[in-house]
């Protein structure tokens, strides 16, 4: 018997490649980097080609008013495409406040694992919820991670394949590295021009590709591009 | 039952190695082992074409033999200095032959290719070296460093002075034979407090994108490690303790060559500046510069830019007992190149009182372009 697994394709060509064709389907894979280099427009490219295949995506931010979003979505040649979804019912956008999502945690997790029909999840930053909701103390340090493992449990599912961005620099990100199934980390670096890449240190099931490439952000959102000085 | 010997040996005497790679600053760490202590190391990244230059230049300018005896003597002070940071007696017998056949094989991976093949012998206390592409060497077409560095090993751990030759490009003998010629002079004791204090930075640099480490610029490609070295596009770059560069100056001084050092080295760099910089936009530029000084050890560069001055302060600098000129005289090629400026090296003022800085000034005194 030939075990294949089945997988959600990210909607960027060059990065589905990295990933033997896209993220492992029911995986929890994180997304990290620093401010700013693109980890919410990739997640966009994510719930998109979702929808783009019929299913049904889930898009939570919990640091961005709804305006923000929109804002960042009309950037984009795919804005109208992404608006017809949303109008369609394809995508789902639901912005929170951590005081409001600290009341709705649970509960929203458990729809979320119960809607069969959703099919893709973001959820915009994942890790910052906690880092600033909870002082690290150790008592509190072990509550948190054991509601992060609650919450890995709910995402975990044979139809949902979920995305969670994670902020660099955070002081505790409470051993989500080691949870997820991949990671995905983005990163730029100035030498006079902004350069970024995107490296899959870790992806569970597949066989990654090993070495970064270089990525750049325009109006179709990301897209890989040669490395500058190779050659 | 050599696997054995050689498992305890490597574990139990041979030094650890870690690197630690933070935004502007690397350091070399070695374990201790048998006699002796635990060594840090500040290490910062030279492009090998300004060294192979000053060579050459030098060898065009006094000749030869005069040129290789300036560069025995800098290589046998090159090894003394990096041995007495460990402060080490003669190793027990039993182990001597072992060591120093290890630590020349460990050359190799210094780009020093002599290390690849190593013949000691212990009753006489000799040693041949073959191996040719070696860093420096492979293109000015001498071994008179190499050379100078096996004398200073050899010496060092057999408690003699023992001098080195070479007899063409790719071997190297010493014995108790070769007449003498050079007795380093380096003080046996360095401050290691003071050096430690000055040069490794006790807070964790973390990750930064105007900042990077050496590993950042290894995981965006611009300097790669090939075949046991580092290259930044097509030109090769090399580690040397901070305190090296001033051997160099040291010696070029005694020898009434400095004018020599500083001309070479100032063109050398403008003239590699052409490869790395466009000079489309000098803000961008700077910006360049900083960040490959800075993954290359440098410390952390701000750059201003008023008139006819140009200072350049390094946080988390490099300090030694030196001027810092060498790197002064590197870092004003690449100004003069960026901004299409005659600009010279004027003053340079080091401060150690909470985070180590060096100020650099260098003074615009022709207009016009380059």
């Amino acid at each position: 018997m030939v075990f294949e697994i089945k997988r959600e394709p990210i909607g960027i060509p060059n990065i589905d490649n990295m990933v033997n064709g896209g993220l492992p389907k029911g995986s929890v894979t994180g997304i990290s980097g620093p401010p700013g280099v693109g980890k919410s427009i990739f997640s966009l490219h994510f719930i998109l080609e979702g929808a783009r295949k019929g299913q049904k995506s889930v898009y939570i931010n919990l640091e961005e008013p709804r305006r923000n979003i929109d804002n960042m979505i009309h950037q984009f040649n795919f804005k109208k495409e992404f608006e017809e979804f949303e109008r369609r019912g394809l995508i789902i956008i639901k912005c929170f406040d951590y005081n409001k999502y600290e009341k709705i945690h649970e509960d929203l997790l458990d729809k979320i694992h119960d809607d069969k029909n959703i099919r893709r999840l973001v959820i915009d930053s994942f890790n910052c919820f906690f880092a600033s909701n909870y002082e690290f103390e150790s008592k509190v340090d072990m509550a948190i991670k054991r509601m992060i493992v609650e919450a890995f449990y709910k995402l975990r599912h044979t139809k949902l394949t979920t995305l969670l961005t994670l902020e660099d620099g955070k002081e505790s990100n409470f051993n989500i590295p080691y949870l997820v199934d991949g990671m995905i980390n983005l990163d730029y670096l100035d030498l006079g021009t902004i350069e970024r890449r995107i490296s899959i240190p870790k992806m569970r099931w597949t066989d990654q590709n090993k070495e970064g490439k270089s990525y750049e952000i325009s109006k179709d959102g990301i897209k890989i591009c040669e490395d500058s000085w190779e050659g | 039952m050599k696997n054995i010997k050689n498992y305890v040996l490597n574990n139990l005497f041979l030094s650890k190695r870690v690197i630690i790679d933070k935004p502007g600053f690397i350091i070399h760490c070695a374990s201790a082992f048998y006699g002796l202590k635990q060594s840090k190391k500040r290490i910062i990244y030279f492009f090998e074409d300004d060294f192979i230059d000053l060579q050459k230049n030098t060898i065009k300018d006094i000749g030869k033999k005069k040129a290789s005896f300036l560069y025995y003597k800098i290589g046998k002070d090159f090894v003394t200095r990096h041995l007495n940071f460990s402060s080490s007696k003669s190793p027990p017998l039993f182990l001597k032959s072992y060591l120093i056949k290890r630590i020349f094989e460990s050359f190799s991976s210094a780009g020093m290719s002599i290390g690849d093949n190593v013949s000691f012998n212990e009753n006489n206390n000799s040693i041949v070296l073959h191996g040719k592409d070696n860093i420096i060497s492979r293109k000015t077409k001498d071994l008179s460093l190499f050379c100078g560095i096996v004398s200073g090993v050899l010496s060092y751990f057999c408690g003699m002075n023992i001098e080195a030759k070479s007899l063409n490009n790719e071997k190297i003998i010493a014995n108790q034979n070769i007449k003498k010629k050079y007795i380093s002079n380096i003080n046996k004791k360095i401050d290691l407090a003071k050096y430690n204090k000055s040069n490794l930075p006790i807070k964790n640099n973390s990750h930064n994108p105007i900042y990077p480490s050496l590993k950042d610029l290894m995981k965006f490609n611009k300097v790669r490690h090939k075949e046991g070295k580092h290259w930044f596009k097509e030109h090769l770059i090399i580690p040397m303790e901070i305190g090296i560069p001033e051997i160099y100056v040291k010696h070029y001084e005694q020898n009434d060559l400095l004018h020599l050092l500083k001309q070479s080295l100032l063109k050398s760099s403008e003239k590699r500046a052409k490869f790395i910089f466009d000079r489309k936009s000098i803000s961008d530029d700077i910006i360049k510069l900083s960040s490959i000084l800075c993954g290359l050890g440098w410390g952390k560069l701000i750059i201003k830019i008023d008139k006819g001055e140009i200072s350049c302060h390094f946080i988390s600098a490099p300090i030694t007992s030196g001027d810092f000129l060498f790197q002064s005289l590197i870092l004003n090629g690449y100004l003069n190149y960026i901004l299409n400026r005659k600009y010279y090296f004027s003053s340079v003022e080091t401060s150690t009182t909470k985070i180590p800085k060096i100020k650099i000034i260098y003074e615009m005194k022709e207009k016009g372009p380059l």
